[in-house]
């Protein structure tokens, strides 16, 4: 007989203490759609990220209604616009001519997920009437389009720059940590080099390495590279300090004596353990990499146009003439990263209470 | 005894501190057989603990360093191999349990896994093979319901069953030597009891040595078929444990069998060695016991060898034949004619 039932599994405890923190939760939620958005983009895009509207620059977002003057529409709709005003960009709406709103409509062709090819889209309006529920930019181009062409950007850079530095910072810190010595300070002065050029110089610098008319895939891996090979180095350190500790615990002298190799210990015995505060610190440092793209691009040394990334969109909206009159070119893409940096925060803040050894070995408390 | 399993010979260890360089274990000898059960008892500091890590060259580098004397083991000297024939010794030939089995097993994974990984790495055999073999050795052991037990994280057993765990990952491969440094101190005394009574069954079913660090004199006494006493880094007195209970050969030796509380015995205070382990940068020139000692006399000051009087008992004191024929306690106490 069991006095009691036996604890509960490390992973059980985890999800417990996530559901406490509601905001964690939100977090993870809304990143997920984001993702989500961003991998459909092409789908839920009604127009390609390049194309070009020339007669509807700075087009205002229109509003989606369902009630016109002839009473309520079964299906929502927009009104046409005309130019009004060629010089001041104004554009009237005509509420004789309702543009219904159509589900699934043909439009130009693309691959969905590099695979599918298709050309159909979720929602657009028939031609050649245009639909742009977040107005278009200096070159007609649909903001909305290009705010989920550009997430595929802005977003994936976080995730693959963590992944490339925390490889290294966790490889290099390791060793580091481990073997001591000689190795322990060569990798250490190393980072301190790293951390002591100011990075925005540093970002600069290395941009001037890669070319820049490249086609803007190769553009965008290279920055990642840059910006992975500027973040490992902070990581390196904590992780080393980790390790230091946990290479005097009893288990990794229990490993060196059953004959494990030193990679070995160091890889299967050592980094796991540092596992908790690895998760959070990715977590915590993927609005970093977004931010770092953001401001790659706003300078102009970042995803070329015409592709779109979150960073070169705001950089539409630096003069006093586009935040008076054409405000959506800020505040969608600022929205958008806003939200994202946030709800990255919020996640990686409950992450590491769920992940916190003081709170979790409690058990239900 | 015929050839020893092990020969350990003039074993020195050293560690480099802010303070200087200093002798943790001081030429140390001895040998281990088959089925044999050797205890190595002393005090903290006596440097039993660092002899049990030197053999397997676990000492931490880069500050400790192994700084002479030979490892004979299978006509191989352990401390001459390559590092990547040492780690095929380590687990394989030699393994190792440790005294605090609540943060000897990693956290995360399952014991289950730990048991395995060794066996997949010196056996080759398959993950699921190595599994199998795993559930069988915790059967071994004595863990119930073993199948469910190697599906769970340490943190959900008790120390008395981590330390079971420990002992199956150490045995999973069916060493020749088993080296178990303090493997009851932290656990309490029933469990300890049932933990040296699984060792010494493993150790008669699979023939192993037993390479037995401890500083409780009753777990010598009750497990152990000889033994070597240490102090200040040296072995001062070794030799069969029912002789050298019976009669001590070196005032060390004495005043710790003297510092047992016996049972049916009332006492005030227990009693105690005066004085503490002196400082390893400044040990004394000659017996590093003298100025503890309760008989010292003319001729302490000299370095002390260790004597050898009758065939296997050795003492590292040289009023030992005084001791042997009785006509001096080791104690200190009066002697009647």
């Amino acid at each position: 007989m069991e006095p009691e039932a036996p604890p509960d599994s490390p992973w059980r405890i985890f999800r417990r203490q996530l559901r406490r923190s509601p905001l964690a939760i939100a977090g993870g939620v809304v990143l997920g759609l984001f993702y989500v958005l961003a991998l459909f983009a092409p789908f839920l895009a009604p127009y390609p990220e390049d194309a070009m509207d020339r007669e509807r620059y700075f087009h205002p977002p229109q509003s989606l209604r369902w009630v016109g003057p002839d009473g309520l529409h079964l299906r929502p709709f927009v009104y046409a616009t005309t130019l009004t005003d060629a010089g001041g960009f104004v554009y009237d709406e005509d509420p004789s001519r309702p543009q219904p709103v159509r589900f699934f409509v043909r439009g130009s062709a693309y691959a969905l997920l590099g695979i599918l090819s298709t050309d159909v889209h979720l929602f657009g309006v028939d031609a050649p009437g245009r639909i742009y529920l977040f107005g278009t930019d200096a070159f007609g181009r649909d903001v909305l389009s290009r705010l989920l062409f550009g997430g595929q950007v802005s977003l994936t850079v976080g995730v693959v720059g963590i992944l490339i530095s925390f490889t290294l910072g966790l490889l290099l810190g390791g060793i580091s940590g481990y073997v001591g010595g000689l190795t322990d300070t060569a990798i250490m002065r190393g980072t301190e080099l790293l951390l002591s050029i100011p990075s925005l110089y540093l970002i600069i610098a290395m941009r001037n390495i890669i070319p820049i008319d490249l086609p803007s895939q190769q553009v965008y891996l290279g920055i990642v590279a840059i910006l992975a090979f500027i973040g490992w180095a902070s990581l390196a350190r904590v992780i080393r300090g980790l390790v230091l500790t946990i290479r005097r615990s009893e288990f990794v002298t229990a490993a060196e004596a059953l004959g494990y190799s030193r990679l070995r210990i160091i890889a299967r015995h050592i980094l796991p353990n540092t596992m908790s505060y690895v998760i959070v610190a990715a977590t915590l440092s993927i609005p970093s990499y977004i931010l770092g793209e953001v401001v790659l691009s706003f300078i102009g040394v970042g995803v070329q146009e015409p592709s779109a990334s979150w960073g070169n969109m705001l950089n539409q909206a630096r003069s006093i003439r586009a935040l008076t009159s054409f405000p959506w070119l800020l505040y969608v893409p600022g929205a958008a990263i806003f939200l994202t940096v946030m709800a990255f925060n919020f996640l990686g803040d409950g992450l590491r209470d769920a992940l916190d050894p003081r709170r979790t070995t409690g058990g239900r408390a | 005894m015929n050839e020893p399993l092990l020969r350990v010979e003039h074993l020195v260890t050293e560690f480099v501190t802010d303070t200087g360089r200093i002798r943790a274990v001081d030429d140390v000898s001895f040998e281990l057989g088959a089925g044999e059960t050797l205890a190595v008892v002393g005090e903290s500091g006596s440097g039993k603990s660092v002899t049990a890590l030197s053999l397997p060259r676990l000492v931490a580098q880069p500050r400790g360093r192994i700084a002479g004397g030979r490892v004979w083991f299978q006509g191989r000297d352990l401390l001459a191999l390559p590092d990547a024939d040492m780690r095929q010794v380590r687990g394989r030939a030699i393994s190792m349990i440790f005294q605090e089995p609540m943060t000897s097993l990693n956290p995360v994974f399952t014991c289950g896994d730990q048991v395995a990984e060794a066996v997949v790495l010196h056996e080759r055999l398959s993950r699921r093979a190595a599994q199998a073999r795993a559930v069988e050795m915790l059967a071994k052991v004595g863990i119930p319901s073993p199948e469910q037990r190697a599906r769970e994280y340490p943190h959900q057993l008790s120390g008395g069953m981590r330390q079971r765990v420990m002992i199956a990952m150490a045995l999973a491969c069916r060493p020749s030597i088993l080296i178990a440094d303090e493997p009851t101190t932290a656990l309490d005394v029933t469990i300890q009891a049932q933990i040296l009574e699984l060792i010494e069954r493993l150790k008669s079913e699979m023939g192993m040595g037993v390479l037995l660090i401890t500083h409780d004199l009753g777990v010598v006494a009750e497990h152990a078929d000889r033994v070597a006493v240490m102090y200040a880094g040296q072995i001062v007195e070794q030799g069969e444990v029912a002789s050298v209970f019976r009669g001590p050969w070196h005032p060390y030796t004495a005043g710790l069998h003297a510092s047992l509380p016996r049972l049916g015995v009332r006492q005030e205070h227990l009693r105690v060695i005066p004085g503490a382990v002196p400082n390893p940068a400044r040990f004394p020139a000659g017996c590093r016991f003298e100025p503890r000692c309760p008989v010292r006399a003319e001729g302490c000051g000299q370095p002390q060898p260790l004597v050898s009087l009758d065939g296997d008992r050795l003492s590292r004191c040289h009023r030992a034949g005084a001791f042997a024929a009785g006509t001096l306690d080791p104690a200190g106490a009066e002697v009647r004619a």
